[in-house]
């Protein structure tokens, strides 16, 4: 399990982390989101042991991560642009991660490269982007470590491939202990393949819970209720996160369990009413609201 | 559970990648070594085929390529340590690099190990590669001796030593940068600033200082410390100083290889403990520790202000200039280092307090120097302060002095000869100090001092406290030569300037050759057999005409010639050529005697200030070091023998 404990990181006068505060169980991939700039990349980069904490700390299975040689070997960090030796081919990467990465199972990564159809002699530098992004996902799946976190993996990946890596992620969870954690802002990618989901936003986490739990505990609701004074009512007895009215039409997004609102909004006798599911975005976007993110303030 | 990662793995892995750096290494090394020696090998083979035979043997030209004190190898071995470190340690400037290693199961310390021996291993490759090839070469020629392998092993433990301390320092200045710009500037600073620092040091002190003494040999020793590559090639030229043939050669000492390693660990240490305190965001920022930002920007500025203001006073010598060239040269400093650490035009003006400070420092600094605030060119001790003092002037002419066991001392620093003679009684050297220290108060820095007629003597303090004191004055002339002259009376204050008056048989031995150079009146004195009839001769425009001709012979060649005959001035036209006396060391005591008893005779302005001195070289031990002692028409007996001598050779 990654415990992080009132993290805070500090870049000269930006605050990048603070305070946050997350668990992130075993065996389930565990999803990081946020806007531009929310610290996804820095809470990454703290977790692999790169980045000192300011303030808080990092637990890997009880260890603190930083500078703890049993806490990092068990984590494999793949960064936002992967790093490769000048001139190097796939090969070279392989039997240098064999090195750094004592449990990396060589044959595997021959046998991925040979599936993803990379040439394992070619010069890595002139791979596309997308070539070489499948490349360092292949490098950190072979290196078997327990924790993967990849930063933004999924960027340049084309569909199939980005499902082929979806399902590879899916199969290492059932063959051994695997926790990738990804950290991106494409939601629709984490909604796919996520069990958990972490919501950061200017440094916090504003939430971190089961994907389906969220999508259960938070709903979309539009309907027609002709008396003002009720429609009022019901939108103090329910904890709304967002509000929109076009003519009669009222749209929130509320918290809470399906039938509880239901029982509240046909207690006020609308003339039309519906609940519909909420796709991640739209958590993503109704929750940030709340922290004061509007993307309303966005569209001109 | 323990890291997993071999240690000694990671390492080969990493010097797998870093074979580029290993072959560039190796190709130069080769060339610089076992080519450089194979070249001279076969260019002699070559000349011994074509002349049938050669200036050096093949065991005397390989040791002149190979081994010890080639400052050219030291150059580039140091200049590798740099590349190495710069190339090795390059991720520290990269974010993506950094994520990499820094998430590896890896203490710091333990990649700083992996990387540190992986690249000090490239080198000693390739550098033990080219020093065995040289010594493949030697035996190919037949040209290996065992002192020579020997040098060549030396050299080669030297070599990686220089190597090492060239690293650590590199690398100890790429800790504290955050880019390339600046890594570069770091290392600029661990090379020069110090060294520049005392040259700005010299520089206000000899503008502003006009009695310091210089130290030269003291400076030459005092670079070392100014910086681990200064070290490494005081150390290397040291080394291998002397010719090789002689076997007299110059080898690095335990000592000196030491000294180099502790450079080394200290800076190896240093660098590993900021590593490890390094953040990694510090990449791409232009400090790796912004606290130092102020701390750098005023060792910076505060030199560049001095400098400035160094210069407007050399070209205007006006306060007000003097200040307005510090601020704006301040200014202009703090903008550009501002601009460096923030890459931003905006920003440049940011931290005026920083400028403000630093041209508080610099301003004080200048002016203290500029109006001797400290009163070092006015220091004149209380009499009962001191415990000796000596004296010494460009007219005591001998450079030569003997140690207790016989050893010659050759020197040309004055401060070396106020040491080798100080007197308990001083109150004749004091008189002159005095009158030194009451001309620096009247004429202060200006140049009007050298309108007077004043003479520069040198003149040492020894204090009671054990503390020396060195001065040089600019004294009267009358004053000078009164208190000399009466100085000079004492046969024992005269001795040490003349070491002729204490030569033993062994001091005599020594001399290999004896020339005498005779020009103006005491060639005359030489010439003429009836000493009168030139004394006579010696009119008031003689010896004003005399006079003029002494300080116009100082700027021309002197001849032999004797063409130009001038009638009025019959007497001095014909001194203008010299006239040149080998003696023969058959006669060298009775030489010896006659100059110990006509310097019984003659005083202080006798000796320096006859218009007319000439001198007598004594060469020693078939040197080209000679001791030479003034001679003029006041020393009767010893022109008489020069006489004499010069008749017996003219036949």
């Amino acid at each position: 399990m990654i415990q992080i404990e009132k993290v805070m990181k500090r870049f000269g006068d930006i605050t990048a982390l603070n305070g946050v505060d997350a668990e992130i169980g075993e065996n389930c991939i565990f999803g990081l989101v946020g806007t531009n700039g929310a610290g996804k990349s820095t809470l990454l980069r703290v977790i692999a042991g790169v980045l000192k904490a300011d303030e808080g700390q990092v637990k890997i299975d009880e260890r603190p991560v930083w500078e703890n040689v049993q806490a990092k070997e068990r984590v494999c960090f793949i960064p936002d642009t992967a790093m490769f030796f000048p001139n190097a081919s796939a090969e070279v990467m392989r039997d240098y991660y064999r090195i750094v990465y004592p449990m990396f199972d060589a044959e595997r990564f021959d046998d991925l490269l040979g599936k993803f159809e990379l040439d394992p002699k070619r010069k890595l530098s002139t791979f596309s982007k997308g070539m070489k992004k499948q490349v360092s996902v292949l490098l950190g799946i072979c290196a078997n470590t327990q924790y993967l976190l990849c930063d933004e993996t999924f960027d340049g990946l084309d569909p199939v491939m980005r499902q082929t890596v979806k399902s590879l992620f899916a199969s290492e969870i059932l063959s051994r202990k695997f926790t990738p954690v990804i950290a991106s802002h494409s939601l629709r990618e984490i909604e796919d393949i996520c069990d958990y989901v972490g919501l950061l936003h200017r440094g916090g986490i504003l939430f971190a819970k089961d994907l389906d739990e969220m999508k259960l505990g938070i709903h979309k609701i539009q309907c027609v209720i002709p008396d003002a004074a009720e429609e009022e009512a019901l939108l103090r007895e329910l904890t709304v996160l967002q509000k929109e009215k076009r003519g009669s039409l009222l749209t929130i997004v509320v918290r809470g369990s399906y039938d509880e609102i239901d029982w509240k909004i046909q207690a006020r006798q609308p003339l039309f009413s519906e609940i519909l599911p909420l796709t991640l975005e739209e958590i993503f976007i109704s929750e940030t609201e709340v922290a004061g993110y509007d993307i309303k303030n966005f569209v001109f | 559970m323990t890291s997993k990662i071999s240690f000694s793995k990671l390492v080969h892995g990493e010097m797998r990648q870093m074979n580029w750096l290993t072959a560039v290494q190796m190709v130069v090394f080769v060339l610089f070594l076992p080519f450089r020696a194979l070249m001279s090998m076969a260019i002699r083979q070559s000349e011994l085929m074509r002349e049938g035979e050669t200036a050096y043997s093949a065991v005397e030209q390989f040791s002149r390529h190979v081994g010890l004190g080639h400052v050219e190898n030291t150059c580039l071995i140091l200049f590798c340590g740099a590349v190495c470190a710069l190339t090795t340690f390059a991720y520290l400037h990269s974010q993506v690099k950094q994520d990499f290693y820094h998430s590896l199961s890896l203490k710091r310390e333990e990649l700083f190990g992996v990387k540190y021996l992986s690249s000090a291993l490239t080198f000693v490759v390739a550098y033990l590669t080219g020093q065995v090839l040289t010594i493949l070469v030697g035996l190919f020629y037949q040209a290996l001796t065992g002192q020579i392998a020997f040098e060549i092993a030396l050299a080669s433990v030297q070599g990686i030593l220089f190597y090492l301390c060239s690293y650590s320092t590199t690398l100890t200045a790429m800790m504290l940068a955050g880019n390339f710009l600046t890594t570069f500037l770091a290392i600029g600073a661990f090379g020069a600033y110090l060294p520049m620092l005392m040259l700005l040091k010299e520089s206000l002190e000899s503008v502003f200082l006009n009695t310091k003494v210089e130290n030269l040999f003291s400076r030459a020793s005092q670079f070392r410390f100014t910086s681990p590559w200064a070290w490494c090639l005081y150390t290397g030229s040291r080394a291998g100083t002397i010719n090789h043939l002689t076997g007299a050669e110059k080898l690095p000492t335990a000592g000196d290889l030491c000294q180099i390693i502790a450079i080394t660990a200290v800076l190896t240490l240093a660098a590993l403990a900021l590593y490890r305190v390094r953040k990694t965001e510090a990449a791409g920022s232009a400090l790796a520790f912004p606290i130092l930002e102020p701390v750098i920007k005023v060792m910076v500025t505060v030199p560049v202000s001095l400098v400035a203001g160094l210069i407007a006073y050399e070209l205007t010598q006006a306060v007000f200039f003097e200040v307005m060239f510090i601020l704006l040269f301040g200014a202009l400093a703090c903008v550009i280092i501002e601009f460096i650490y923030r890459m931003d035009i905006r920003q440049v003006l940011a931290h005026k307090w920083q400028f403000a400070v630093s041209i508080i420092i610099g301003c004080a600094i200048f002016f203290v120097y500029r109006y001797d605030l400290m009163g070092y060119n006015t220091y004149l001790p209380a009499m009962d302060e001191i415990a000796a003092m000596s004296v010494s002037s460009p007219d005591f002419s001998s450079y030569i002095a003997y140690g207790d066991n016989g050893e010659i001392v050759y020197s040309t620093s004055y401060r070396e000869r106020l040491d080798q003679v100080e007197w308990e009684e001083f109150d004749g050297i004091y008189e002159l100090a005095e009158g030194g220290v009451e001309n620096v108060k009247e004429y202060g820095l200006s140049d009007a001092i050298y309108d007077q007629n004043v003479n520069g003597v040198y003149i040492k303090y020894h204090l009671k406290s054990g503390k020396e004191v060195y001065r040089y004055y600019q004294i009267d002339r009358e004053l000078y030569c009164e208190v000399m002259n009466e100085l000079f009376q004492d046969e024992d204050f005269k001795e040490p300037y003349f070491p002729i008056c204490t030569w033993d048989e062994e001091n005599l031995n020594r001399i290999s050759g004896i020339w005498v150079y005779l020009y103006g009146y005491s060639k005359e004195t030489l010439l003429v057999t009836d000493k009168d009839t030139v004394n006579d001769a010696r009119t008031e425009e003689d010896l004003e005409a005399e006079s003029e001709f002494a300080d116009e012979s100082e700027a021309e060649e002197l001849s032999d010639t004797t063409e130009d005959v001038d009638e009025e001035g019959w007497y001095y036209v014909e001194s203008y050529s010299v006239l040149d006396i080998t003696v023969p060391l058959s006669r060298l005591s009775e030489l010896v005697e006659a100059y110990r008893e006509d310097l019984k005779e003659v005083s202080f302005e006798d000796i320096y200030y006859s218009d007319d001195n000439s001198y007598i070289y004594f060469y020693l031990d078939s040197t080209y070091q000679s001791d030479d002692y003034p001679v003029n028409a006041k020393f009767t007996n010893t022109m008489a023998l020069l006489r004499e001598i010069y008749q017996e050779q003219q036949g």
